[in-house]
Formats: structure tokens, sequence, C-alpha cells
């Protein structure tokens, strides 16, 4: 009887060991390959959101408007309310909403209830014969997980004078010219600080301002 | 059965076994490169977002409120990103005389990260529309 020339039992554990070990290889492949897809795809998915957010935010600020808020103990109107972690402004919607008219908006910083921050904005109607805004539905969250934040202006005063950097924007008379917002955000995708020139000459509100007061007397 | 029993019936060699395994270890390291890189272009294109995002903020922020200084100014936006913007007349064919009371700048900014030696960057470039006394701008990227 001729003998079948087969593998040894030696060889066969060989081989087996040797396969085991490159499955090993390629099973930690596969996971530290998905895995790092997976973070990835969530670092992507964050920067879209930041970056929605600050071009959101970008439009709507820079399309304020010098319509008034609410007004002083003189009869003055405030057009524009900037602390340091709350902002009020008003700013046109998109066309298509167009009928709604001018909204005041109102970004917050608030806290999540984690120890963190998010960034919220809700939006109001303003009657046009000056009654109290009217609030239009809940407010939206435009960022979350943020470690810390706030809200900076930058201007001039009623005399002309440069305002500096602050964390108040102190005559609500006037739209500051910069607008700064400076997020951290958990996580390991920075917010980068967003800084946005508002379109309406503050000098045209002084001349709106005079304007108006020049009506008033007469 | 008696053809199992002839001696034609030939099984793999060791060798031939190693040579399979070795095979595919190759290829699996070609495909864990592909990925690799894959990866590494992800984070390069998240550093470019970042880094125009930056840029996005100062080029809209420069000069607003002070008259233009032409000439070059750096420094950083964190700990990570530096920049360098470079303010020039803009001297098209046709363009205002000195005496115009409008005058155009040429707003060129680079945005560097990663190491000193061999850094990444991006550029930008914006025209700034500048006056003697109001501050009227006029902003158009172009990347």
């Amino acid at each position: 009887m001729k003998r079948v020339a087969g593998f040894t039992l030696l060889e066969v554990l060989a081989s087996l060991v040797l396969l085991a070990l490159l499955l090993v290889g390629v099973y930690s492949g596969i996971r530290t390959a998905t895995h790092s897809v997976r973070s990835g795809t969530a670092a992507i998915d964050r920067i879209d959101q930041i970056r929605s957010a600050q071009q959101f935010l970008r439009r709507e600020l820079a399309q304020s408007l010098t319509q008034p808020i609410t007004q002083t103990d003189h009869g003055e109107s405030i057009y524009f309310i900037g602390h340091a972690h709350e902002m009020r402004y008003v700013a046109p919607l998109p066309g298509y909403l167009g009928k709604l008219g001018p909204q005041l908006q109102r970004l917050q910083l608030v806290d999540d209830g984690h120890g963190g921050l998010r960034l919220e904005l809700s939006l109001a109607l303003l009657p046009p014969d000056g009654e109290s805004p009217q609030p239009l539905g809940e407010p939206q969250v435009l960022l979350d997980h943020l470690k810390a934040g706030s809200f900076s202006y930058r201007g001039v005063d009623a005399q002309g004078a440069a305002v500096p950097w602050s964390e108040t924007w102190a005559d609500g008379r006037l739209l500051p010219q910069l607008v700064s917002i400076k997020l951290q955000a958990l996580g390991n995708v920075d917010w980068p600080q967003l800084d946005v020139p508002l379109r309406v000459n503050p000098a045209q509100t002084v001349l709106r301002r005079m304007s108006l007061r020049s009506r008033n007397t007469q | 059965m008696n053809r199992s029993r002839s001696g034609s019936q030939q099984g793999f060699s060791l060798l031939e076994v190693i040579a399979a395994i070795m095979l595919l270890a190759i290829a699996f390291t070609a495909l864990m490169k592909v990925a690799g890189a894959s990866i590494s272009l992800t984070h390069n294109a998240a550093e470019h977002s970042e880094a125009a995002m930056w840029a996005r903020s100062l080029l809209d922020s420069a000069f607003v409120g002070e008259p233009i200084r032409p000439g070059i100014s750096s420094g950083r936006f964190d700990s990570q990103y530096r920049w360098q913007l470079d303010v020039t007349p803009w001297n098209a064919p046709g363009a205002a005389g000195p005496a115009a009371p409008l005058r155009l700048y040429q707003l060129d900014l680079a945005v560097m990260w990663g190491p000193a030696v061999h850094p990444r960057s991006a550029h930008f470039r914006t025209l700034r529309l500048s006056a003697a006394d109001a501050d009227a701008d006029n902003t158009q990227a172009s990347p």
C-alpha cells in the first residue's frame, strides 16, 4: 500500500500558529481602522457643525439692522444689547420667510446641565407698533458641548471715540463695529474665534437718531 | 477510493502555505496603508477648514475702524495656527491715481500650521477699499 503524502502534525501545528498570528494582526488592524474611521467621521461632523454655526452667525450678525428693540428711560431707541453671555440684535430672515419681517434674535450661552455650555438662538417677532417682542417657538441649539465661551464687542461710542474690546456693549443706541465670539469646545475640534463686522455703519445710526430727534422736537 | 490511494494526491507543502499567508499579509498591509492615508487626508482637510475659518475672521475684521497700513504683519491665532498678513496697494491696470479718494488694497493672508521646518500653509486673498475719512470696505474673498 502506498503511503499518502500529507502534512505531519508538526507542519499543521506550525501553519495553524502562523495563521493565528496573522489573523490576530488582521483583526487588530481592522479594529484600528474602524475606530479611526469612526473618530474621523465624528471630527468631520463636528467641524461641519462649527462651520455651519459660524456661517449662520456671520450672515445674521452682518445684516443686523438699526431697528429699535426697546427704549431707554429717555425714550431713545436701543438697537443692540450685548453682554458676555447674551447678545440681542435685529436681523432680517431670508426672503422666503420675509413676511415675518425683521426678527429680534437673542444669542445666549446657557448651561446644558452637564457642566458645559451650549449656544442657543431664540427668535422673536418685532411688532411694528412697538409692543414687546413675541417669541417664535422654543430656543434652538446652534452648538453644544462647549467648555467655556464669551462674546465681546468693539466699536465707537457716540462721541466718535474708539471703544476697545470689552465683554459688554455699553451704549445700546449704537451698533458695535465688530462682534467677536470666543468659544472653547469640548473634544479635539476647536472653535476658531469668530469675528464679524456689522455692515451697518454706526455713523448712519447717529445720523438717523439725530434726524428722529429733530423730528420729535418739531 | 482507488484514486485517493494512488500516489497522485498531493497536498500543499508547508512552504506553499507560508507563501500564501505571506501574500495575504502583504495585501492586508497595503490595504491598511490606504486606510491610514485616507485618515491622514481627513485630518488634513479638517486642518484646512479650521485655517479657513480663522482666516475668514481675520480678513473680515482687519482694519475695521482704523486706517489701512500697507506692510507685513504676523501673529498667532492659537498654539497651532500662525498667520502673516501682507497688505499692498492694488495696482491693477487703469487704477486710480494716488489722489483718488478711495483706494483698493490687496490683503494676502497666509495661515501656517504644523512643524516650523516644513509648515503646512493655506493662502487667502481679498481686496479692501479704503478711504481717507470714511471707512467703507468691500470684501470679496477668493481662496
